[in-house]
């Protein structure tokens, strides 16, 4: 019996979950449930809509016509706080008991702070849903300075949004911006990019401390440096959102451990996205890569797997295309950061005009690469890397013009003259 | 479930080299600098020469990566939109299409694609060489009603036969009784319980007289006052050899029957051997080396019968062919007859995606012309804009590996003959 499914989270891989599970089957009930009390959105959408380019009504992904229409119930404030997997039972806050047959997690992330002395006694930010958007749109005016704790994709993000909407912006890091993205090279530009719109970015910074000022918050590195802020924003450390897990057998590592098809080590149960901790792409290694692509990915093929057909996950393959004022940067795959046996690199680039690019082959086929301001299709690039196209024959010309080859090399796969 | 809408169709690699007009009208139309929505690909070094354009995908990719739902498909005609107001410029759509079909204006923080100019899209209307056409599967549709055929298939993969008596009896409607024998035909119209059956009356007989019996079943109709159109569908075997006799004396009698040819150009269902419609150089097992006589030229032959209505149809123009279909139901005097030209994949050695690309081809080089006569009159229904070497044609199959240059001139010849006779017929009075 498959016949009642719970899916909690309904960010990008819930949705996409309920959704591919009401397409195939006619399961009696598919339970979407939300603790945020909104219909359900997407988390990538934040910046922008702090940045003050879209309204808060068009966040929305769907309305309760279309979940009426496909049948699925969406239940919105309803927070869990226990899984029962003997009873196969969930116990939300005010007490309510539901009961599920196939239930998938797909609660996401969440902020987690680093380990800083007086880090508790201050209020710090997170940025993660559109409660913590509209708690940090309330606390900002024209002069606010903001610092950022992290120089990962949301912290970067984040800053733009900022300094878009006029702020000063202080970004405190270990690394340099999008470091898992972006090598030294590459990563320079976006580094340049945000400094010529006035973010500042210190790098390499551990936290000492942290203490409120009357108004204003000092953070003391370990290096000595101060910086005196109005808001202190944690973008620096995630954690899985599951504290409904506890005392329930379900394995977790950095996130939820689940197999190729998104199976958690107790049977009826499944994880996806941001929460689940799955095999990669190129070498079957577990980690996290909580990207929005992935999330769907895993979203669709739980969904699949939950109805009881199989299908199985090929793997999160990190990728990311940014759009910094006007300079797009797209990075994917191994792209050229980790080392290996019979990896050729080819790349070329131009400083002044910020521009780069490096391809990487492994055994003919194409495997990662990184791109600053040069004119590619990101998702034909994707597509060759993950249909493992043998471009073997094509490595010199697909270099030189990669935009032209890598189309028509698409094209002729998808002839199934090249596979 | 899936729905049907009209489709903006590339031919594949097919455009001259060096043209963009397609690009130059999509500027005009669009006005807005973002640049043009469909992408020549000019690739000299790989000898391609051909365009991307967006395919308004089903489930679009596009549409799910939209962090803002700003992406939609529309119920109506199934296309794809970017509402740009709610766009917000972040670029994540152009890296979930893996068909470069949207693409993305830095500056402008918009990303944008081809929405099928409302139904009307000037590309195909500017492209003189017939590589974009717009086709629109909404007319057709109108002339299909409930399936006749039970869910499968018992013809081989890719098979253009099964698609096409699904088709005919969908138009045709369930008011009728098929006459049959052995055959494709006869595999992809009942082979429970492995494939499908159709759910018509149907009554099967030997090959040498399929048209004489259903001769007698539409006159003991006609005695007993009822209006139910006789359907003979064969294959070419049955058509031009062993039941030639007996469909040529029913046409000369004029007996009310609607005679379907389905031709696959040999003997596929008993080992492809040669039939006399298989043409010139044509590989069959019987004819290793490609066959030394000319094909016959069955549709023409029976517009010299005098019968009141004669056309050709394949699977590749749908709208024609239902169209024909429903003439031929609406003949009430003599003979109606049809000959559908029909791709097999094992037979022609093909691959077995091709067979309706391989039909639209043959139209397009002239060796399978569409035309129908009608009232004594003989017309062209379909024109390429442009003729296709017959060269196209023929490389799409493996019959025709056996082929030399100088065989292959004489193939040409022979369609071009054909071609000339259908032009001088077509317009005169017979």
């Amino acid at each position: 019996m498959r016949d009642k499914y719970l899916i909690i989270g309904s960010g990008p891989a819930g949705l996409k979950a309920a959704e591919k599970i009401r397409e195939i089957n006619g399961a009696k009930e598919v339970k979407l449930v939300s603790k945020e009390d909104c219909m359900p959105y997407c988390p990538a959408a934040l910046p922008y809509l702090l940045a003050g380019r879209m309204k808060e009504d068009d966040m929305w992904l769907r309305d309760e016509g279309h979940f009426r229409r496909k049948d699925i119930t969406f239940v919105r404030g309803k927070k869990i706080v226990q899984l029962v997997p003997d009873k196969k039972q969930v116990i939300y806050q005010d007490g309510d008991i539901d009961e599920y047959e196939t239930l998938l997690i797909a609660t996401g992330a969440q902020t987690s702070l680093p380990p800083v002395e007086g880090i508790s006694g201050v209020n710090v930010l997170g940025f993660r849903t559109i409660g913590d958007c509209k708690e940090l749109n309330g606390k900002l005016n024209r002069n606010t300075h903001v610092t950022i704790l992290g120089a990962g994709m949301v912290a970067v993000e984040l800053a733009m949004a900022l300094i878009e909407r006029g702020n000063k912006v202080q970004i405190l890091g270990r690394g340099r911006p999008l470091r898992s993205y972006f090598d030294e090279e590459s990563g320079a530009y976006v580094r340049a990019v945000m400094v010529d719109h006035g973010v500042q970015i210190a790098t390499g910074k551990k936290i000492k401390r942290v203490q409120e000022q009357g108004d204003t918050i000092e953070v003391v590195c370990a290096d000595g440096d101060v910086v005196e802020t109005n808001l202190l924003i944690c973008c620096a450390g995630v954690e899985p959102r599951i504290p409904f897990l506890d005392g329930t057998g379900v394995q977790v590592n950095q996130g939820i451990v689940v197999d190729n098809r998104l199976r958690t080590n107790i049977q009826g149960i499944y994880a996806a996205g941001d929460v689940a901790e799955t095999p990669d792409f190129f070498n079957r290694e577990y980690g996290i890569n909580a990207i929005l692509p992935n999330a769907l990915d895993q979203g669709g093929i739980a969904g699949i797997n939950m109805t009881g057909r199989e299908e199985r996950y090929k793997g999160w393959i990190p990728m990311n295309v940014v759009n910094l004022v006007g300079s797009i940067f797209f990075s994917i795959g191994f792209s050229g950061m980790r080392k290996g046996k019979g990896i050729t690199i080819k790349e070329e680039k131009q400083e002044e005009k910020r521009y780069f690019k490096r391809l990487v082959f492994e055994a003919g086929r194409l495997v990662g690469g990184m791109f600053v301001n040069t004119d590619v299709d990101p998702g034909i690039i994707r597509y060759l890397i993950e249909h493992r196209i043998d471009v073997g024959d094509y490595i010199e010309p697909l270099f030189y013009e990669t935009r032209d080859l890598s189309r028509w090399l698409m094209l002729e796969a998808e002839r199934h003259t090249l596979r | 479930m899936a729905k049907f809408y009209p489709v903006l169709k590339a031919e594949y690699g097919q455009c001259p080299e060096g043209c963009s007009l397609c690009e130059q009208a999509c500027n005009e139309v669009m006005k807005d600098n973002h640049g043009s929505r469909i992408k020549t690909l000019d690739l000299a070094k790989m000898d391609f020469h051909g365009v991307l354009k967006c395919n308004q995908c089903g489930e679009p990719a596009c549409m799910e990566m939209c962090p803002v739902g700003a992406i939609k498909k529309s119920d109506v005609d199934g296309v794809v939109s970017i509402s740009e107001t709610k766009c917000i410029g972040c670029g994540l759509c152009t890296l979930a299409c893996p068909y470069g079909g949207i693409y993305f204006d830095s500056a402008a923080k918009k990303a944008f694609k081809c929405e099928n100019c409302d139904g009307n899209p000037r590309c195909a209307m500017e492209c003189p060489y017939g590589v974009l056409s717009y086709l629109g599967s909404l007319s057709t549709r109108k002339y299909l009603g409930p399936d006749l055929m039970t869910l499968g298939a018992g013809t081989c993969i890719g098979c253009a036969l099964e698609l096409t008596i699904r088709f005919t009896l969908r138009v045709l409607g369930d008011d009728i009784i098929v006459f049959r024998s052995a055959g494709c035909g006869a595999v992809a119209m009942a082979t429970i319980p492995q494939g499908a059956a159709i759910k018509t009356s149907s009554c099967v007989s030997l090959m040498t007289n399929v048209p004489a019996v259903a001769t007698g079943a539409k006159r003991y109709l006609k005695k007993i006052g009822r209006d139910i159109t006789c359907v003979v569908i064969g294959g070419d075997g049955l058509t031009a050899d062993v039941g030639f006799q007996s469909l040529s004396g029913a046409a000369e009698r004029g007996e009310n029957l609607l005679y379907i040819c389905i031709d696959n150009e040999a003997y596929m269902n008993t080992g492809i051997q040669r039939s006399s419609t298989t043409p010139y150089g044509g590989w069959t097992t019987t004819t290793p080396a490609g066959k030394e006589k000319k094909g016959k030229d069955m549709p023409l032959l029976m517009a010299f019968h005098h019968i009141p209505y004669v056309a050709t149809a394949t699977m590749a123009y749908p709208e024609d062919f239902a169209r024909k279909l429903l003439k031929a139901k609406a003949v009430k005097e003599g003979m109606a007859y049809l000959h559908i030209f029909s791709p097999c994949v094992v037979g022609w050695r093909t691959k077995d995606d091709r067979s309706i690309e391989i039909a639209r081809m043959a139209v397009n080089t002239n060796y399978f012309p569409l035309w129908e006569f009608e009232k004594g009159k003989l017309s062209f229904t379909y024109r390429a804009k442009k003729t296709r070497p017959l060269r196209d044609f023929v490389k799409l199959m493996g019959r025709f590996n056996n082929l030399k240059d100088p065989q292959l001139r004489e193939l040409e010849e022979d369609v071009k003959t054909r071609m000339a006779m259908l032009e001088t017929l077509a317009g005169r009075e017979l």
